[in-house]
């Protein structure tokens, strides 16, 4: 069930990419597909009752490799994020130079070619 | 309380705000929508046992938010409404119907919530990671040693990716060299919307000024302790930058000197190289790629300081990390928006 919740997420995140004509709107469609994506990782490597991947001084290693999340999920997600906010920032740069090239956000008016 | 109940709220909460953030006609209060998104995720992340993602997304979401609104801002002058032509339309849901299909039969194949994939197959490489991450490290973030070590090819990536990504918005956001920008025909200046040329009101600066110490301690802490507890040069490193684009936007744009610009482009570059280096030093010293040559010969395990390889990286992508975007972030907040004449009367219509 929660990995159908979140791949309603993902969808509401490609209805805006498919269907919206704010260029602003289709970069946050985008970003929604992102976090979408990150939850399900996440989700998948979740164990019940499990605790952080961190190790505590004292701990032996045996007992906390048995009651840990999987850590593997996770590294993946935080590089995600990562790239997730570079990209946004690349997004973003596009998004203003269109806006002084054409004016507006719309995306249907875009369609002149100016060299 | 349940968890699972718990995080069925959550997901719910997040659809509706996801929904929000695409039907509101306002760009503003979409894009604060989309905050409320990232919050929302972080929650969810810091109940699903992963506070080092829950900490980077919480700091990623507050940038994501001033990037978004610096693009935005004094510029959504034409609300757009509507959706695309009709075809366009059932092409789109067609191809969502598609995705839900394909997605339900892939959900059907992930393990049970609960249960991961290392409970069921014996000796998967994350057992593995938990298992000798700090025999073989030194770090007793598994997660860390995970990105920093076991599989710091893949760090490497990231970084390039991230370099790569930040230089081509810093291509496409400089002004000098683009000829057609260099007289433009009007000018609003993005602190006109908050507070003028000089900056912010007196207390926002005077908080700024008080913080920003505080925060930029944090950030190297967090860098710091990447090794032992949640954090590392990823947070850490957004941490600092956070502090920088305070000062940024508190001050006026004026306050980046040329110098400081300079600066971090260059901190950027050595971080960078720094990692590379890393690899091609362990190569000679260890015989592999991304082999830790010092914890290797240190098998106690130290207290704080260099314990390994991982702590030179993090160090090195903290400040890679932090310098690129307050290097992207000081070019956006310099940047005057160039508005065409027909939208003239418009904004002054709105000024006056």
């Amino acid at each position: 069930m929660l990995y159908s919740m979140c791949l309603i997420l993902i969808a509401v995140g490609l209805y805006a990419v498919f269907v919206k004509k704010n260029v602003v709107k289709i970069v946050l469609g985008l970003m929604v597909i992102e976090y979408g994506i990150n939850l399900l990782l996440v989700l998948a490597g979740y164990r019940a009752h499990g605790h952080a991947p961190i190790m505590q001084k004292a701990a032996a290693v045996a007992r906390f490799a048995s009651g840990s999340v999987d850590p593997l999920p996770q590294a993946l997600v935080i590089s995600s994020i990562i790239i997730g906010l570079g990209l946004l920032i690349l997004m973003v740069a596009i998004c203003i130079r269109l806006y002084e090239r054409y004016g507006t956000f719309d995306i249907t008016q875009m369609r002149r070619l100016k060299g | 309380m349940d968890i699972t109940l718990l995080l069925h709220g959550l997901l719910f909460l997040m659809i509706i705000t996801a929904l929000i953030a695409m039907e509101t006609s306002n760009l503003l209060s979409s894009i604060i929508s989309m905050g409320g998104l990232g919050f929302l995720l972080s929650i969810a992340y810091l109940l699903l046992g992963a506070p080092e993602i829950a900490i980077t997304q919480i700091v990623v979401e507050i940038l994501v938010l001033i990037v978004l609104i610096r693009a935005t801002i004094s510029r959504d002058l034409t609300a757009i409404t509507g959706d695309r032509e009709f075809t366009g339309l059932l092409f789109a849901l067609g191809l969502i119907v598609v995705f839900a299909l394909v997605g339900l039969r892939i959900a059907g194949h992930f393990p049970p919530f609960g249960q991961p994939v290392l409970d069921r197959i014996a000796d998967v490489p994350s057992q593995q990671y938990l298992e000798l991450a700090r025999e073989k490290t030194g770090s007793s973030n598994v997660m860390e040693s995970i990105l920093l070590d076991f599989r710091a090819y893949d760090t490497l990536g990231v970084i390039t990716v991230l370099f790569t990504a930040i230089v081509g918005a810093l291509a496409l956001l400089r002004r000098k060299g683009r000829k057609a920008l260099d007289k433009p025909d009007l000018d609003i200046d993005c602190y006109e919307v908050s507070g003028g040329k000089a900056g912010m009101s007196i207390i926002v600066k005077t908080v700024t000024r008080w913080i920003k110490g505080f925060l930029m301690l944090f950030g190297m802490y967090l860098i710091l302790n990447g090794h032992v507890s949640p954090g590392g040069g990823y947070t850490g490193g957004l941490i600092i930058a956070c502090a920088l684009i305070l000062t940024i936007l508190a001050e006026s744009q004026q306050h980046v000197s040329v110098r400081s610009k300079v600066a971090a482009s260059a901190l950027a570059s050595i971080g960078a190289l720094t990692l590379l280096g890393l690899a091609v030093f362990d190569q000679t010293a260890a015989g592999a790629f991304f082999k830790d040559f010092i914890a290797r010969q240190s098998a106690k395990y130290p207290a704080f300081f260099i314990i390994g390889t991982t702590q030179v990286s993090e160090i090195a992508i903290g400040c890679m990390v932090s310098s690129a975007l307050f290097l992207v972030f000081s070019m956006l907040a310099s940047l005057h928006v160039r508005v065409r004449d027909g939208q003239r009367d418009l904004i002054n219509r709105k000024r006056g």
